[in-house]
């Protein structure tokens, strides 16, 4: 049996019993961003059945509709007489995907490239290197190269993301597994006889979580906010999938006479997007208020 | 003691407010520092005595500190009725502090000449007339004046040194430098030596008697250490979970404690001279400010106890003139 | 302070180096023949054969590298497929219009995020400090080309004050420039200034916390005094090296905002070569700008040793 390891283990209590849990729900800013995001979500999973009708289907005779109180037409229509609610629901779900994906890309690469770098001296100079130079492209110009060379549709926007963000996480991690690998109960780990990859998994990833976990909803935010850039610009979904950013784009001709087309799904951005950034500060507020200075 | 006294810290009560309550830090404390005298506080980590000096201040952190009854008064005047300009103008000025931590405790980001200048021009511009001094010019060469006075060598050129380019010892010195810059009348010196080399304290200790004694100031120094007491104090009180324990001439209370407290303490520092018997140690620890012992603070940990030490705060004795005990066992002689 | 400066730059050889290997790169990721994408539908393969060897793209793969290198070495960044000259002449004459917008927005981000910092910091949790760091919040979340299209709509559609068409070089006319360069400038910075204000914020409560603060607040010095000068000067450190990342978020914003206000500038000719996929453009506007940002990013470090007396006085520790 692995004493090592019984020491180190994370605490077998379910999570919202714990004291951390019960701060978070405390914390004002957090449940804010929390009820925020979740409306988000949940108009993004109800897509169908909220949603009047196909996002896609124009209907010229009811064009420029402006939002009123009604079931259909609550957010009004575009110039093809597509029906916005329809459309805002369904860019929601976009958004949400690609957010996701590029979390879930984040977290598995993220992690993996920060661990070997934290932990294997002799691979973390060049590692940095390499992680130095991409982190000197501006992250949105990157972004916007990489999906002008591949093409425009979710999938670019998803690796186009990740791969500007994913230095950045391993970079945290990493500093996390420089921090854990000197602390006497993996010294201990590593005395009593145990692999790399064991003590790494069980005894220095579960003590590097919390800067991962505010790191992420940071992420995450960004995704959603760069996704938009990058449909605006014409380089994410194709037009055929109702993204927000897109929406943006094409409302912009008719600001004059329907300004709500660019106003309603940019208020949809601002939404999701401040929801996680609340939800980012309450959980670094609640699992490690020293990042305050560094995230900023 | 005719002459007015220099301080007179009456009642003074200072409270934190926490996330559990409100905490008493400082509760009820009092004692009189006479001019050109030095008054030591001596007690464990915890036990109110820096707060004691940072309220006689007015440096408590704010939000969570504030005074909560009780007077502070110095030359007369109360300091916590005085208006907050007052105040000011009277720190640095008419009374002087330094601090523990001579790393930190220095701007890292401006010369040492800058803020010791500083003080002096400060306090010259609003016409303290103890600055004595008029122009940058001037200030400098006082500024170097009391660099040499603490004993930094080549003044004139270490005067525009960053203070990470000086050791522990030598900030210190600089604190110091700069709190006596204007001839403060007080000078209250919160653990100067604690966080020093043993072989720096001894410098430091020595400095700060040859300044007091040369500058004619009274001088109220912190500490947890009875040795630097023995060394450098007229006076002594002892402070135990914010109240105070035993008070009175060092010569007295080192050779007849008459607190159980004060003896523990006396008895678990070794002596230099003759045989050293084993160390006794005071059993348990401080209480938590949180779950204070009703009536003396010290019984639980008191092996001369009695139930009629827990029901109730115990009076402040009189054992001599100018001698005081808070213990109700007091007269009878402390066990040793 | 010297040595650092050189060691600075030294350090920077490298990562320009892989950075510039990345722009050659990203050309590499289309997919497919970029010479048939770049020629179009209609293109005869004989037009497409002419695409390849005029871009070298039938040279082996080590040889294109070798002599995208030597070009960069002889300050040859490519030549832009649409507008037929070489893509460093386009954007140098571009790049005092971008300039200008970004120095325009980099002042109102340092001017309005410090400011709203410190005051946020000074009255914490009053409601001063509320409105702050709702205002900073708000201003992190919100898309940045969204803002500027709203402005338009208030301020140029609705109120009339702000024109939205044409544009005035700085050169020509300083004052219209300046209405005509307001909102931009506003919808760049509206991040920056959130982000700003936040980290200011921050570092201002940390830095009174300090024992120094302590010490001047004994010495008798007035309070704004030990804010202005005390706090202020140690706040200011951690301040600048954001600055440089400020910067870079600023330009590289401005390729969008460019395109919202018809800004001819830098970021509307990649914005332009993006949509057209003037793939050369590209590579090198990208290139370009991110070499630039490199060492605007050495000045700032420089210009943080040169603040901080601890490295300043300590060179070569």
């Amino acid at each position: 049996m692995d004493a090592a390891g019984a020491i180190a283990r994370p605490r077998a209590t379910p999570f919202w019993r714990t004291p951390t849990f019960r701060r978070l729900v405390r914390h004002r800013s957090f449940m804010i961003g929390l009820a925020m995001f979740s409306f988000v979500v949940a108009l993004a999973v109800l897509a169908w059945w909220i949603a009047p009708n196909d996002p896609n289907r124009t209907a010229i005779r009811m064009r420029f509709r402006p939002p009123q109180l009604d079931r259909v037409f609550l957010l009004g229509t575009d110039n093809l007489g597509r029906n916005m609610l329809s459309r805002i629901v369904h860019g929601a779900q976009l958004s949400l995907l690609i957010g996701l994906g590029v979390v879930l890309l984040n977290t598995v690469f993220g992690v993996l490239l920060g661990a070997v770098a934290g932990y294997f001296r002799k691979l973390d100079g060049p590692m940095m290197r390499l992680a130095d130079a991409l982190m000197a492209f501006p992250s949105i110009l990157l972004a916007i190269g990489i999906a002008a060379a591949l093409g425009p549709s979710a999938w670019t926007a998803v690796i186009a993301l990740s791969v500007v963000y994913i230095p950045r996480t391993a970079r945290i991690v990493r500093a996390s597994v420089l921090v854990v690998r000197e602390m006497e109960f993996v010294q201990a780990a590593r005395a009593s006889g145990a692999g790399h990859w064991r003590i790494i998994s069980r005894h220095i990833m579960p003590n590097c979580m919390a800067p991962l976990i505010v790191q992420l909803s940071f992420i995450f935010a960004y995704a959603v906010l760069s996704e938009a850039v990058l449909s605006f610009l014409g380089l994410g979904a194709p037009p055929s999938i109702p993204s927000w950013g897109t929406m943006i784009s094409e409302g912009r001709t008719y600001i004059r006479e329907a300004a709500w087309l660019t106003i309603v799904p940019g208020c949809a951005i601002a939404l999701t997007v401040l929801g996680l950034n609340l939800m980012g500060d309450g959980l670094r507020d609640v699992l490690d208020p020293r990042l305050k200075i560094e995230q900023g | 003691m005719a002459a007015q006294p220099l301080l007179s810290v009456r009642n003074l009560r200072t409270v934190f407010g926490t996330m559990q309550g409100e905490v008493t830090a400082v509760d009820d404390v009092s004692f009189d520092v006479a001019p050109g005298e030095v008054l030591g506080i001596v007690g464990e980590s915890g036990s109110g005595k820096s707060v004691t000096a940072l309220s006689i201040m007015g440096l408590l952190p704010q939000p969570p500190g504030r005074v909560a009854g009780g007077e502070i008064l110095f030359e007369g005047r109360d300091l916590l009725k005085l208006p907050r300009s007052e105040l000011r103008r009277m720190r640095g000025s008419a009374i002087g502090m330094i601090f523990q931590e001579p790393m930190t405790s220095l701007n890292p980001v401006f010369s040492i000449g800058d803020q010791i200048t500083e003080t002096i021009r400060v306090h010259e511009r609003i016409g303290a007339a103890a600055a004595r001094t008029r122009g940058a010019a001037a200030a400098r060469t006082r500024g170097i004046e009391m660099l040499e006075k603490v004993g930094i060598p080549s003044p004139q050129r270490r005067i525009d040194d960053f203070p990470h380019q000086l050791s522990g010892g030598m900030r210190q010195r600089v604190m110091i430098a700069m709190a006596l810059s204007c001839s403060p009348r007080l000078l209250l010196a919160d653990e100067p030596t604690t966080a020093l080399d043993v072989t720096i304290q001894a410098q430091i200790l020595d400095l700060l008697r040859d300044l007091q004694r040369e500058m004619g100031m009274a001088i109220v120094v912190i500490t947890h250490n009875m040795g630097v007491i023995a060394e450098f104090a007229d006076r002594v009180a002892i402070m135990y979970a914010g109240r105070i324990a035993e008070e009175g001439p060092v010569g007295r209370i080192f050779d007849a404690p008459t607190h159980p407290y004060t003896a523990g303490l006396l008895s678990s520092t070794p002596d230099l001279v003759g045989e050293v018997p084993r160390l006794r140690t005071i059993p348990g620890t401080l209480p938590s400010l949180y779950e204070l012992p009703p009536g003396c603070r010290f019984a639980p940990r008191c092996d001369r106890r009695v139930e009629a030490c827990e029901s109730g705060r115990p009076a402040t004795q009189e054992i001599a003139p100018g001698h005081f005990a808070a213990c109700i066992r007091a007269r009878e002689g402390a066990s040793a | 302070m010297g040595s650092y400066i050189i060691r600075r730059l030294l350090q920077a050889i490298p990562i320009l180096l892989i950075v510039s290997l990345i722009s050659f790169g990203i050309m590499k990721l289309v997919p497919g023949d970029p010479a048939i994408v770049i020629g179009g539908p209609n293109a005869t393969a004989e037009e497409i054969e002419n695409i390849r060897r005029n871009l070298g793209l039938d040279r082996p793969f080590y040889v294109q590298v070798g002599v995208f290198y030597w070009n960069l070495l002889q300050g040859d960044l490519g030549r832009s497929l649409l507008l037929g000259k070489p893509v460093l002449e386009a954007v140098i004459e571009r790049a005092p219009i971008t300039i200008s917008l970004s120095i325009y927005a980099m002042v109102l981000t340092i001017v309005f995020g410090i400011s709203i910092g410190v005051l946020a910091a000074l009255r914490q949790n009053t409601w001063i400090d509320q409105v702050a760091t709702t205002f900073a919040l708000i201003g992190v979340s919100l898309p940045n080309f969204w803002l500027g299209l709203v402005m338009i709509v208030l301020f140029s559609v609705h109120l009339g004050w702000l024109p939205t068409n044409s544009y005035v070089e700085f050169s020509d006319d300083p004052v219209r420039w300046l209405r005509h360069a307001t909102m931009p400038s506003v919808a760049l910075a509206m991040l920056q200034i959130g982000l700003l204000a936040r980290i200011t914020r921050s570092t201002m409560l940390e830095t009174l916390r300090q024992d120094y603060i302590r010490t001047a607040r004994a010495k008798g010095l007035p309070e704004w005094r030990v804010v202005a000068k005390h706090a202020m000067a140690n706040v200011m450190i951690p301040v600048i090296t954001v600055v440089g990342i400020i910067l870079s978020v600023l330009i590289s914003g401005s390729v969008v905002i460019e395109s919202v206000f018809s800004i001819p500038g830098i970021g509307s000719l990649l914005g332009n070569a993006i949509l057209r996929r003037d793939y050369t453009m590209i590579q090198g506007g990208l290139l370009f700008v991110a070499a630039a940002l490199m060492l605007l990013n050495i000045l700032v470090d420089i210009l943080y040793a040169w603040f901080d007396p601890r490295v300043r006085y300590d060179a070569g520790k």
